[in-house]
């Protein structure tokens, strides 16, 4: 019975309370409140607005495909075919630029103050969001695919800019030096050194992206009114009450994605084993 | 390379190794993506000189319409950056409280349910591969047009995208801990508390600061689209060709994601050391 008590009282303390751990609470405790603050005091939500009817419908006609027009469904494809066009000009066009920038962007192949500046300027111009480049673009360009193109590809370029500088950056600083010993010059050492060693993390960069423009090309439809690409198909479906057609632009979305998602991954697992 | 070589020496090569050759499959590569580019800047009626031809005219258009940007509305735009800000941390929150429910259930180590496991990955299969943007048109004719219906949109985006990391995350734990626990006897429960929990909470914390981050960054279209924060308040300056305005706006919306970008990265260097 003692012996029972002197355990309770001289048990150690397993846990100790470090400074990251109350940098955790502390984060979880403010989310939590920002978000009781958030629903409950600050959003008023109207259910008389909330359309029950117009919502059983829109699940009910979600896979009905016998109810959409066979011009509706040529016409569609063929906007999803723009739409993956776009993505893809757009990717390609911000690798190709994006690799040249981005090894000037890594602090181990150019000086620090070149690197700092182009990295900045990246930054910033990930900062500003895809919707605002098109819409300044607009102006000039007309509501073309020119405009969704130049749009996209600001924000690309500095994501390949960033992710492949600090891919390059990675790389064992004794394989450089080794070459610099050896007389190569920078041209030798990127092509021989830097790129083969960092080619996986960018082809798995390149996917990722190519995911990301995918979904941008399909957004930017309706929310500047790029024509013929099929969020703009999508849009124009919900505002017309047409659910069926609705539906059936989500699937082809979907269905894309999942290729792609799939095939990405089965690249990459190749592309690492190899 | 081995080709050129071949070559040189004077040696016979046969097509098979033609095509294996590096350099080869490398230009090979380049050229057909030059040729597929071609292509589809063909079908969505790409022009590339037009970006040069006009590139005065857009860079004189933003000089006329969009400078200087005119904060004259300044009480306005703080409000709504702060409900944007709001918004996408509560919409961050709840997504990652679901999510991490989820993940426990579609997780290979923590998933005992099959039925509940394969569901799970469908949903959150079919929601993370439709844009989030898609979503906020789709419930836009039921929902009201507002802050809910962005906080709706933004937790759902978060939550499939984040489930499908946390259980990654949770298949990544180590799982000496789990089975030193079932020997003791702990329930299903218990090794989750004890075991999964702890291990995953800063990385978790983590990714929902990474989410918080994209709710803010998409708050703009969202917001166009479904109303609420900052990027209502930038279609309705569009709209009405407030130009000047509108770039007041993108410039606190810069001014935000830069300072959050600072902020999220101090905070994950402290939790992952």
């Amino acid at each position: 019975m003692n012996r029972a008590r002197d355990l309770t009282i001289y048990r150690p303390k397993l846990k100790i309370m470090s400074l990251t751990d109350y940098t955790i609470y502390s984060i979880i405790i403010i989310f939590f409140l920002t978000t009781i603050y958030t629903v409950f005091f600050r959003i008023e939500f109207r259910w008389e607005f909330f359309q029950a009817e117009t919502a059983m419908n829109i699940a009910r006609n979600f896979l009905r495909f016998d109810l959409v027009e066979n011009v509706k469904r040529i016409e569609m494809i063929r906007s999803l075919l723009n739409t993956l066009a776009l993505a893809f000009l757009t990717t390609l066009s911000g690798y190709f630029i994006g690799l040249i920038l981005g090894l000037f962007a890594a602090r181990n192949l150019t000086n620090g103050k070149i690197a700092s500046a182009i990295r900045g300027a990246a930054s910033f111009v990930r900062a500003v969001p895809t919707i605002i480049w098109v819409l300044i673009l607009v102006s000039g360009y007309g509501l073309t695919a020119t405009t969704a193109v130049v749009g996209m590809f600001f924000h690309t370029l500095s994501f390949f800019i960033k992710s492949f500088a600090e891919a390059f950056e990675e790389i064992d600083g004794g394989t450089i030096e080794a070459l610099k010993a050896t007389g190569s010059n920078w041209l030798q050492i990127v092509f021989a050194a830097v790129l083969p060693s960092s080619l996986t993390k960018m082809i798995s960069w390149v996917a990722i992206r190519s995911e990301i423009n995918f979904a941008v090309a399909v957004v930017i439809g309706p929310a500047v009114g790029v024509p013929g690409t099929i969020g703009t198909m999508i849009n124009n479906a919900a505002r017309a009450g047409n659910h069926a057609e609705q539906g059936f632009g989500v699937i082809l979305i979907f269905v894309t994605a999942l290729i792609m998602e799939v095939s990405i991954n089965y690249f990459r697992q190749k592309s690492i084993i190899d | 390379m081995k080709f050129w070589h071949a070559k040189k020496e004077g040696k016979k090569i046969s097509l098979k190794k033609f095509f294996n050759d590096n350099l080869v499959k490398t230009i090979g590569t380049i050229f057909g993506m030059f040729i597929v580019a071609c292509l589809a800047a063909e079908l969505i009626g790409f022009d590339f000189f037009l970006i040069f031809r006009n590139f005065g005219k857009v860079v004189a258009r933003f000089f006329e319409l969009y400078l200087p940007p005119n904060f004259s509305s300044l009480n306005i735009l703080l409000e709504e950056i702060w409900v944007t800000i709001i918004l996408a941390i509560s919409a961050g929150t709840i997504g990652c409280f679901l999510a991490y429910f989820s993940a426990i259930g579609m997780s290979n180590k923590t998933g005992k349910n099959r039925f509940l496991k394969g569901s799970l990955r469908v949903v959150a299969g079919f929601v993370r591969n439709v844009p989030t943007p898609i979503w906020a048109i789709i419930l836009l004719m039921a929902f009201w047009f507002g802050e809910f219906l962005a906080l709706l949109v933004m937790t759902l985006g978060t939550c499939a995208f984040n489930a499908r990391l946390f259980s990654d995350m949770i298949d990544e734990t180590n799982s000496h801990s789990i089975e030193a626990l079932e020997a003791t006897g702990a329930n299903y429960w218990q090794i989750i508390v004890h075991a999964v929990y702890p291990e995953t909470l800063p990385v978790a914390l983590s990714w929902a600061l990474y989410a918080v981050e994209s709710n803010i960054r998409s708050a703009t279209i969202i917001g166009m689209l479904a109303g609420g924060g900052i990027g209502r308040l930038i279609g309705v300056y569009r709209h009405f060709r407030r130009f000047d305005e509108l770039m007041a706006a993108v410039i606190m919306v810069v001014i935000t994601i830069l300072i959050f970008d600072q902020i999220s990265i101090q905070i994950r260097k402290r939790i992952l050391s």
